[in-house]
């Protein structure tokens, strides 16, 4: 049935009473539409009752056409529902599913914070989507959450978009079809972010992908897209050929691709890139191929050789210009690197001698000495490990070489045969003949120490790959790296260390996050000591307890006790009385807290009866001390088990 | 009761509780732990802000409801420290056995004999005691809303006399006053809708591209006005005529603003005792009109088929204070549903559930019950919507042998072979988008032999029903587009 007349008359009443039933009069139109209605009331008795309601409210009088309009409107409506139709005609084409994710039956409450976090403006969202990642990471793999994420992308927050990027990457290969879909060449930091996330999870699998967008790429995209395309080996020619043709961030980034692939044609290249541009050698930093190695090695022979060789100071762009080729050794090792450090071994005086036009030397000696020194702590066993543990032995001038045959020692030698060789440099007592040059040796080998130290969670001594002020925290290795020593430490070394005549490390700490900062070499000694090894904790709780008592540090020190197994009873009591009026409560809780779970509520006790409040605490806590720690050894001598803080805090 | 984040969240007030009460048990607020020695209540202490602990409790007398008491100011209930309280069960924090603080064994005992008094007057076999009716004030009610009916056609008269396009701006705020006055005749219903036409017409300066469309809503909303003061006059003439003052199973009570109490509702017959039921689909909304933001849940009836939806209003000026509904998962048994005067999707309440598992079972119960095809299905809701009173939509559930696209638009194939367009409804607003969803779906074997959960509703501009989809159900799930 052709209903057109039946929506016309409805347009006109609904237009109608937005102008107003008081200009029905001149509504012609309306008038028209109720005529055109004719042939369907002829049809259905219903339309002839639209159509007589119709010419009703136009000859109704003005105060009854509002009730009319609206009942004739209920009726016209309610026949235009019947009447809709249903349903569509054409090929029914299956949808293109993602296949994204999994479904999850997450509640509103478990989503919607996320969801909104992911897909809105303003603060605290990250703290949202961390949290959430943390303690739900399978609320991401859920379909309504990844669409989310993947435009999360582009979030205007820069940190959250790019955690996640994280977060997806992490996913793994769930998030590639959305990632993929509705993907813009030409677009944004968003789609920039796609393709690194896509090329972390594919690696060279992402190449026909790649390669696919290149011709569309732009701007930030096609930055992205070349140096993801470094990930595969087979982009060599292409990477060469964008090498030509692009310009600005995206040649630097077909550098920086090109730097990770092999061959003859690449080389080439390189060669030709860093005669007409030295600086690019910077992007050969990460990359560890022979033929880098090759022109690294002679490129900043020649520069060095060139300074040796020539008669006057090294020019500002000269050291600026090795000081990027030193960079770009990197993590390097090979046959070549090594020939080349000998090199390096041969001359280094003269490089130490090389001075700038100021008259100031570059210390392009010490870098060298530095980088062959990281090579050496993230790299494994080899040539390269056997050269370093040689190189002090035949100049023994060089001091800065001892931190390197040290560690290369600890790191391949017999525990005692690295002592009996190095324990005589570390003086205790003072020299009658040559004091300077022997502390000086003294001090390098006292600070080589600040690179070792125990593994808790492994049970073993480890060197690290830098010499970070650390303390061996639960979590303190996922974030720092190194790798085992070849024998646990000589237990000899404690009590030479101990009885060291000088003790100074340049720098302080507080490995528990407050209290007073420590020196560098008690942070150290505390970080050498087995906690297994009965003969080295006496030896460094006499130490530290000591310290503890001549400080006044009583919560760092008592905290290094009671790690070490060690009471601080006998010394607590003095050392607070040191500084006194000077202790915050709050740490003095930590330290007992610790101590109550490594020792019996007796001992523990039996501590705090050293305590005296009132001359250890800070004015503020005073009141709430004098309450506390007699009440807390009541507790305790009544069997009942230490407080916790919030215990302590309600009393005040 | 094995307590999971999932049990935490169903008690929550509100999500950020939940992250709060997190937060305490995480950084160890908690201390003095302690379980009574049959294990149904538990304890500590929790620190504050203040000098006291606040001294937190869960009572599990009865595991399906339990009794969180906390001796901090807040409002919320369960409040944050309750909440980090069942954390600390749900860490496995040690609770040693101790004895049940007086002040907690007195509130037990009180709750006890309250319970037993309550078990004792509820015999069953007894006749329910007629309550009083007081006839002259339900008289005076009765003839003050016939008055106020008046006034309201008086409103809608001029409205309409002098059109809707002059209800702007300052016109627009003084029919809001005037409607407020509604109140005062016991036509919350009137005056609600007299909110929206203004809220409507008000969106037009905001938004006057969208003129259109709020004319339209505007209207929509005049005629059903329109429609309640006509049925309502004779609705409410006839009670007062026959002195008839109880309840009745009729929409117009609650179209004039009247609320159901469920005993009345329990009088009028709209009582169903051991029902089960299960979620379809659950979202939030604003209703800018109300002021309060509803929690909408669908539920199936697994026996009837019916589909109810359960609503749950939170006013914005107490939202912390009220809680908020969430998502449900599992099949409730519910002794006693009460269910609203209505059509399809009738309103439905209940005071407590036991919730079981969702079995492949229920599912197949599930589909069986779901309407034969798009036909019936349009059918019924032709009928719903039609009444000029009802809602212009219905939730329904359709079986459908395919879910494709027609020149780009979703459509959804019954076994039959008959077709419906899945589209967005726009009045649910852009957090309910639900049919991009489909094409985003883990597996597409999901799109083909299940049942989809959706709203029905005519769409004015291609004069064609549509779906909204809220959900699809399988053979082993329930997979919810929304929430």
């Amino acid at each position: 049935m052709e209903l057109q007349s039946l929506y016309e008359l409805k347009e006109r009443l609904e237009r109608a009473a937005v102008a107003g039933a008081g200009l029905l009069d001149e509504d012609f139109r309306l008038k028209r539409a109720a005529e055109g209605l004719e042939p369907l009331a002829k049809a259905s008795p219903v339309f002839g009752k639209i159509k007589a309601g119709a010419e009703s409210l136009l000859a109704a009088p003005r105060e009854e056409r509002p009730g009319k309009l609206l009942a004739l409107l209920a009726l016209v409506d309610a026949v235009a529902y019947t009447q809709g139709t249903v349903g569509k005609a054409g090929d029914l084409l299956p949808l293109d599913c993602g296949g994204s994710g999994v479904y999850r039956p997450l509640s509103r409450g478990a989503l919607s914070p996320l969801l909104t976090a992911l897909t809105t403006t303003g603060s605290g969202r990250m703290e949202i989507v961390q949290s959430a990642w943390e303690n739900h990471p399978e609320y991401f793999e859920d379909f309504r959450v990844l669409p989310a994420l993947v435009a999360g992308l582009g979030d205007s927050y820069g940190e959250l978009a790019a955690l996640n990027g994280e977060i997806l990457k992490k996913l793994g290969g769930a998030p590639l079809p959305l990632l993929k879909r509705d993907f813009d060449p030409a677009g944004k930091k968003e789609m920039a972010r796609r393709v690194e996330v896509i090329a972390a999870v594919q690696g060279p699998q992402a190449t026909p992908w790649l390669r696919e967008i290149l011709p569309q790429a732009k701007k930030e995209v096609r930055g992205a897209v070349i140096t993801a395309l470094g990930d595969d080996q087979d982009n060599a020619a292409l990477l060469l050929e964008l090498a030509k043709t692009e310009r600005g961030a995206n040649r630097d980034a077909a550098l920086q691709a090109l730097a990770l692939q092999e061959g003859a044609e690449v080389r080439s290249f390189w060669e030709e890139e860093l005669a007409k541009n030295s600086q690019s050698v910077k992007f050969l930093q990460p990359a560890r191929s022979d033929w880098s190695v090759d022109l690294i090695t002679a490129g900043l022979r020649q520069r060095l050789e060139t300074l040796l060789t020539r008669e006057g100071p090294a020019s500002l762009a000269e050291s600026q210009d090795i000081t990027a080729w030193c960079w770009a050794i990197g993590q390097k090792d090979s046959p070549v690197m090594l020939d080349f450090w000998r090199w390096v071994d041969e001359h280094i005086e003269a490089i130490d001698r090389i001075e700038d036009e100021k008259g100031r030397s570059p210390f392009l000696g010490v870098r060298l000495t530095d980088h062959l020194r990281d090579i050496l702590l993230k790299t494994g066993p080899g040539p390269l490990r056997d050269f370093c543990q040689t190189l002090w032995e035949n100049r023994p001038a060089m001091t800065r070489y001892l931190i390197l045959s040290f560690l290369a020692a600890l790191l391949s030698r017999p525990a005692a045969e690295v002592y009996d060789r190095f324990s005589p440099y570390l003086l205790t007592k003072k020299p009658l003949l040559d004091a300077g040059p022997k502390r000086a040796i003294h001090d390098v080998l006292l600070r080589a120490f600040t690179w070792v130290t125990w593994r808790k969670d492994q049970k073993s001594y480890w060197v690290k790959e830098d010499d970070r002020p650390f303390y061996n925290w639960d979590n303190v290795w996922d974030y720092i790296t190194g790798q085992p020593t070849a024998e646990p430490l000589d237990p000899r070394w404690i009590p030479r260390l101990i009885q060291a005549v000088w003790k100074e490390i340049p720098g302080q700490y507080m490995p528990f996050g407050s209290g007073d900062p420590v020196g560098r070499f008690d942070l150290a000694l505390a970080s050498l000591i087995d906690h297994e090894n009965e003969e080295m904790r006496s030896a460094a709780g006499t130490y530290l307890r000591g310290a503890m008592l001549s400080s006044g540090n009583a919560y760092v020190y008592g905290r290094f006790l009671v790690d070490l197994g060690e009471s601080p009873r006998g010394v607590l009591g003095r050392s607070l009385r040191k500084k006194s009026g000077r202790h915050y409560l709050y740490r003095m809780w930590e330290l007992l807290f610790a101590a109550a779970a490594r020792f019996p509520a007796q001992e523990v006790a039996e501590l705090m009866e050293e305590i005296d409040p009132a001359l250890a605490f800070r004015k503020n806590d005073l009141p709430l001390a004098e309450k506390v720690i007699p009440w807390t050894i009541q507790q305790l001598r009544e069997g009942k088990p230490f407080p916790v803080w919030a215990e302590w805090w309600s009393m005040r | 009761m094995e307590w999971k984040e999932d049990v935490i969240r169903a008690l929550a007030p509100n999500a950020s509780a939940v992250e709060n009460g997190r937060k305490l048990s995480r950084k160890g607020s908690f201390f003095n732990h302690c379980q009574s020695e049959q294990g149904d209540c538990f304890w500590a202490d929790c620190a504050g802000s203040g000098k006291n602990p606040y001294q937190v409790s869960i009572d599990l007398t009865d595991p399906q409801s339990p009794v969180c008491r906390c001796s901090c100011p807040s409002r919320q209930f369960p409040c944050k420290h309750a909440l980090g309280l069942m954390f600390e069960l749900e860490a496995g924090k040690e609770f040693p056995v101790g004895e049940l603080p007086q002040s907690l064994a007195d509130k037990r005992a009180k709750q006890a004999a309250k319970a037993a008094k309550k078990a004792a007057g509820a015999d069953p076999a007894a006749p329910a005691k007629p309550k009083k009716v007081n006839a002259a004030a339900r008289t005076k009610k009765l003839k003050k809303q016939l008055e106020g009916l008046d006034m309201a056609e008086r409103m809608v008269n001029d409205l309409l006399t002098g059109g809707l396009g002059t209800l702007a701006g300052v016109s627009a705020k003084s029919y809001e006053k005037l409607a407020k006055d509604l109140g005062s005749f016991y036509l919350n219903g009137p005056q609600l809708s007299f909110s929206r036409i203004a809220l409507a017409v008000s969106a037009i300066q905001k938004e006057p591209d969208k003129a259109e469309q709020c004319y339209e809503q505007a209207l929509r909303e005049l005629i059903a006005l329109h429609s309640t003061i006509q049925k309502g006059r004779v609705f409410l003439s006839e009670k007062l005529e026959q002195g008839q003052f109880s309840q009745e199973d009729n929409v117009l009570f609650e179209a004039l603003g009247g609320v159901w109490k469920l005993e009345e509702l329990g009088a009028a017959g709209a009582c169903k005792e051991a029902a089960s039921v299960v979620q379809l689909s659950f979202d939030v909304s604003y209703d800018p009109a109300r002021r309060e933001y509803i929690d909408r849940g669908f539920w199936a009836d697994l026996d009837s088929g019916e589909v109810y939806q359960t609503l749950n209003y939170r006013p914005v000026k107490a939202l912390k204070y009220v809680k908020e509904e969430d998502s449900n998962f599992s099949v409730l048994t519910v002794p006693q549903l009460y269910r609203y005067p209505g059509e399809l999707n009738r309103r439905a309440r209940w005071e407590s559930a036991m919730p079981h598992d969702l079995t492949p079972g229920h599912l197949a119960q599930l589909r069986e019950k779901a309407q034969p095809g798009v036909a019936a299905a349009v059918k019924a809701v032709k009928n719903q919507i039609k009444n000029t009173l009802s809602p212009k939509y219905a939730g329904v559930l359709i079986p459908y042998a395919r879910i494709g696209a027609v020149d780009g638009e979703a459509v959804l194939e019954d076994p039959a072979g008959q077709r419906i367009v899945l589209m967005d409804q726009p009045e649910a607003g852009e957090d309910h988008r639900c049919v991009h969803r489909l094409a985003l779906l883990p597996d597409g074997g999901m799109l083909e032999d299940g049942v989809v959960f959706g709203v029905m509703f005519y769409d004015a501009v291609q004069r064609t029903l549509c779906l909204h989809p809220y959900s699809l159900i399988t053979g082993t799930q329930i997979v919810r587009l929304q929430y």
